[in-house]
């Protein structure tokens, strides 16, 4: 079975493109127009299932600060990349603080996207094992 | 209030004792009272002659008192003021006031033994003596004061300019921060699609992702071309018929075009109107920076309606969006440069200060009816173009 990548973007065309990105390589990509959406997907899939969360920052009803603060809140285990097109030092800095595991800021080439998601993936399953070994 | 019969107060500081037998017959602690007096004190008799002359006088007027007394009043005055002077003179002795402040008319100007003027600050008194009435003059150099009130409004202006400095360079990190997310998105598009047809094989999806890629370098372009309408109005000259109605149409394109509109339904109700006089890309700004608020304003969803008519030898087009609204505070101050109510990256505050120069570049007129929660209603009305009268031919 793939690894589920969920993908939050209130962006049709980035959203798209990050489906590029992943095609062929070991994730399916699943994906949110925002973070209302997102949690109501998350709480309806197989949480085993989701890998890593892909985050935008700016996002109408729930935004990425936000969205990102409930799902370490609520779903410690999955590993989140933030995807931004609004390079902030701050902003960065206070993600990486709550616990992201990257700050991307667009435009990110296929390479780099990939191996940041496999590098998140890892700490997913470093994760997973340890909770299972508890 | 010294009585006509009380002894003079004033008699010792005459310098000339032949001027005046009363004066000289004075209290004598009195004239050490004036010699200390750090302000100046100039008293002149009724033929406008100076009959006392202090020692703060002195110093300040640069004369000595030997030299000035008996001299006209005039000595101590520059000579442009002499006429009005003389006026202001008589008045006050024929008024009922027994002293004024003389800075009450106007600013007072002294003129020193050198020729040199300052700015004085005077009060003047009535004094009754013998049959004759002194007019006794305090005055004292507010150089310094004016010097320092002149350095502090220099001051506050540079202060001034400094912070609308400031607001500028404020305004334009907002405005680089919010053209690097609206480009790096489409950015991140060409790019991937770039990359696909790069490690693809399949002629079809590659052309396709090159058909993406023009439709995101034209999306770019549409961008540009908006930030590039922030510019102030330029000149009113080559005025052309302006169709105020396909103006509004090209705005609502470049609202869709900016993706604002997404989830907003947008109605226009465009009646038949006869043409402007105008620049079409002026009015078109003018139009579209009203419905990109009015589009703000309603966010996620919502609606927007535009709808145009002719009334009174005016065009009249009203917005009305259904979105948050306008606090009274703030609808005194939309027109001002950089006030904004919006987000960081959501606009620079400059929108409706450029409407209001191209309406009044026009003889428009421009008006907002707003509540909080309730939206907002823009009224923005240009006069009918003028055609030439046509000559019959005889």
């Amino acid at each position: 079975m793939k690894n589920k990548i969920l993908v939050v973007d209130d962006e049709a065309e980035i959203r798209k493109t990050i489906g590029l990105q992943l095609e062929g390589s070991v994730y399916d990509v699943v994906a949110a127009e925002d973070g209302e959406m997102a949690i109501d997907l998350l709480a309806k899939e197989n949480i085993l299932e989701v890998t890593v969360i892909i985050c935008d920052v700016r996002m109408p009803k729930i935004n990425g600060v936000e969205a990102v603060a409930y799902f370490r809140e609520n779903y410690p285990a999955i590993p989140i990349i933030v995807l931004t097109g609004y390079p902030d030092v701050q902003l960065a800095v206070d993600f990486m603080k709550s616990g992201v595991v990257d700050y991307l800021v667009k435009p990110v080439e296929k390479d780099e996207l990939i191996e940041a998601v496999n590098k998140a993936a890892r700490q997913r399953t470093i994760f997973s094992e340890a909770e299972r070994k508890m | 209030m010294a009585s006509p019969t009380s002894p003079n107060p004033h008699a010792q500081e005459v310098a000339d004792p032949a001027t005046n037998e009363t004066l000289r017959a004075a209290v004598p602690p009195l004239a050490g009272l004036l010699s200390v007096a750090p302000d100046a004190i100039v008293a002149v008799g009724d033929d406008e002659t100076i009959r006392v002359f202090n020692a703060g006088a002195e110093k300040l007027f640069g004369h000595r008192a030997g030299d000035i007394v008996g001299r006209p009043l005039d000595a101590l005055i520059p000579a442009r003021f002499h006429g009005s002077h003389a006026e202001h003179v008589a008045r006050f002795r024929a008024g009922p006031n027994q002293s004024r402040l003389m800075t009450e008319r106007s600013e007072i100007v002294g003129l020193r033994a050198d020729g040199s003027e300052f700015p004085a600050e005077a009060s003047v008194s009535k004094l009754d003596m013998d049959g004759e009435t002194f007019l006794a003059v305090m005055l004292h150099d507010v150089s310094a004061r004016k010097q320092a009130e002149g350095e502090l409004v220099a001051a506050k202006e540079q202060a001034e300019q400094a912070l609308v400095q400031a607001e500028k360079m404020a305004a334009l990190g907002t405005l680089a921060s919010g053209i690097g997310h609206e480009i790096n998105n489409p950015l991140y598009a060409i790019l991937g699609a770039a990359e696909a047809i790069r490690d693809g094989s399949d002629v079809a999806h590659s052309q396709a992702h090159a058909q993406d890629i023009i439709q995101y370098c034209k999306h770019i372009a549409g961008i540009i071309k908006n930030l590039t309408g922030y510019i102030r109005p330029a000149g009113k000259h080559g005025l052309e018929a302006v169709d105020v109605n396909a103006a509004i149409g090209e705005a609502v394109s470049m609202a869709r075009l900016s993706r604002l509109s997404d989830g907003i339904e947008i109605d226009q109700r465009l009646g038949p109107v006869p043409e402007i006089s105008a620049k079409s890309e002026d009015i078109q700004q003018a139009f579209f920076n009203i419905i990109r608020n009015g589009l703000q304003a309603i966010g996620r969803a919502g609606r927007l309606e535009v709808e145009s008519m002719c009334e009174d030898g005016r065009v009249l087009v009203r917005i009305r969006d259904s979105g948050s609204g306008i606090a009274p505070a703030d609808l005194a101050k939309i027109y001002d440069p950089f006030f904004t109510t919006k987000g960081p990256d959501e606009g620079e505050g400059i929108g409706l200060f450029v409407v209001k120069q191209i309406v009044d570049k026009y003889d428009g007129a421009i008006e907002f009816e707003s509540a909080v929660g309730g939206g907002t209603l823009c009224a923005i009305a240009f006069p009918v173009r003028q055609t030439k009268q046509e000559v019959p031919l005889t």
